[in-house]
């Protein structure tokens, strides 16, 4: 039999167009999320040096990404919640969403540690199956590989289905067979440049069908990768088989925009929820797909 | 009314089977195993999960075999000794055996094997995990000998 062994680990570089983004503050390039890099960058998001923005702004700057009224306010209201800001006085503060409630193990990783770490997007790239981009199934293996080797627990499991299945949702392009990934190239443009892809198109991402792709994600992680199996094993051998008796949907009121995840958030309560869809009901903001995406939800 | 796997109903008549996954198990231990020691002791309790889909592209044994273990080097914590070899199948079918340590919990380390077999575009995988303590070179050939009877799919999974 031939023996292989383990790989090692990788440095964060600064990001100076994110410090200039924050008006000069450094802390700026330490901002962990993907989605809210690009939004910030973009000048979608313009938070002040101190890193505040409202929550009439984040839900304008994911709206402007196709999130829908439901799911926007959720994740707006989890983000406001564990970054120091108030949901209450409307803001949410993007530099301390590193290490607060919403923080979390097991990301994908290049942009975690404070800046762009490359060796994580190439590690990232590496689990493409069809050399083109990253589909869920990869995905759901990266995310896999990654909560092992942070160590993460449960809830930083399921704060990531959440995270993932948004991220691929907004960025995902159907390839070729008509399967949706992330395009190697655009990994790039995304984590790298903090750009959207060239030509990102917004589309209507509403809590069905966030929640759709969270257990999509969820199912292929238990049934597809060897890891998952060894671990199913481990489970039967010790007579410690999981329940299925925890949600991503509770996540939800837990997740920041770009997913990051709870040590110890308490996220969204029922009555809280159910005011939050009762709000998305209402056409407020001018369009109505908050409608379907509650009477779904 | 069809019988699948011991469930008797009838599923709609134009739908196939996409994947197979049946989880085996061996003999519950009850008791301790010394009942001397003051520590919890946990049984380890053997099983074997066989598992079976058709892949979305053409591959190969070698190249699903890297990837897994590319795969379990990174994500199985504490996973030690970790092994790849041929593994022919009872019928003739090339396969591969991909074998490992992990622990467990305190104290306690498991062994598992994955055998590999691709018949076409129809990946089988066949995880057995084991404790150390009490697998036996001649419990491991049993074991082993059973995995290498999985033949040709007949009536199995379609893309």
């Amino acid at each position: 039999m031939s023996t292989i062994s383990k790989p090692s680990a990788a440095i964060p570089m600064p990001r100076p167009h994110m410090v200039e983004k924050f008006g000069g503050n450094e802390a700026g390039s330490g901002l962990p999320c993907p989605m809210l890099s690009v939004l910030v960058n973009e000048g979608r998001l313009k938070p002040d040096a101190d890193g505040r923005v409202s929550v009439d702004a984040m839900k304008a700057a994911l709206k402007s990404v196709g999130i829908s009224p439901a799911a926007r306010l959720i994740l707006a209201h989890g983000g406001a919640q564990a970054s120091e800001g108030s949901f209450l006085d409307k803001t949410i503060n993007l530099l301390k969403l590193q290490g607060s409630s919403l923080d979390h193990k097991g990301s994908l990783g290049p942009l975690q540690d404070g800046g762009f770490n490359q060796p994580y997007l190439d590690k990232l790239k590496t689990f493409s199956s069809n050399g083109s981009g990253i589909t869920l199934e990869d995905l759901a293996v990266a995310q896999r590989v990654r909560l092992k080797e942070d160590g993460a627990g449960v809830r930083d499991k399921v704060i990531g289905y959440a995270e993932l299945a948004a991220f691929i949702m907004v960025f995902g392009q159907k390839n070729s067979a008509g399967v949706k990934e992330l395009r190697l190239g655009d990994l790039d443009t995304i984590y790298k440049d903090n750009k959207l892809p060239a030509d990102f198109e917004v589309r209507n991402i509403n809590m069905f069908n966030l929640t759709s792709t969270i257990l999509k994600l969820a199912v292929k992680q238990n049934t597809s990768s060897a890891a998952s199996r060894a671990e199913k094993g481990l489970q039967e051998a010790l007579g410690t088989a999981g329940r299925v008796d925890q949600t991503s949907m509770l996540s939800l009121g837990q997740m920041c925009p770009a997913g990051m995840r709870p040590k110890d958030g308490v996220g969204a309560k029922g009555g809280e929820l159910t005011a939050l869809h009762a709000d998305a009901l209402k056409p407020a903001d001018g369009d109505n797909s908050g409608k379907t995406a509650a009477a779904n939800a | 009314m069809a019988d699948i796997h011991g469930l008797p109903f009838s599923p709609p008549p134009d739908f196939g089977i996409a994947e197979i996954m049946v989880t085996l198990r061996g003999p519950s231990v009850a008791g301790l195993k010394d009942p001397r020691a003051l520590q919890p002791q946990r049984a380890i309790r053997p099983n074997l999960i066989v598992h079976q889909r058709a892949l979305p592209a053409e591959s190969t044994l070698d190249l699903l075999c890297g990837e897994m273990c590319a795969e379990l080097l990174t994500s199985i914590e504490q996973l030690e000794n970790l092994q790849t070899a041929p593994f022919p199948f009872a019928d003739g079918a090339d396969g591969r055996l991909v074998q490992f340590d992990f622990a467990a919990a305190k104290a306690m380390t498991v062994r598992q094997f994955q055998a590999l077999r691709l018949d076409g575009n129809i990946f089988t995988t066949l995880t057995l995990t084991v404790s150390t303590t009490t697998l036996t070179d001649e419990v491991r050939d049993r074991l082993l000998a059973s995995l290498a009877s999985m033949g040709t799919p007949t009536a199995g999974v379609s893309a």
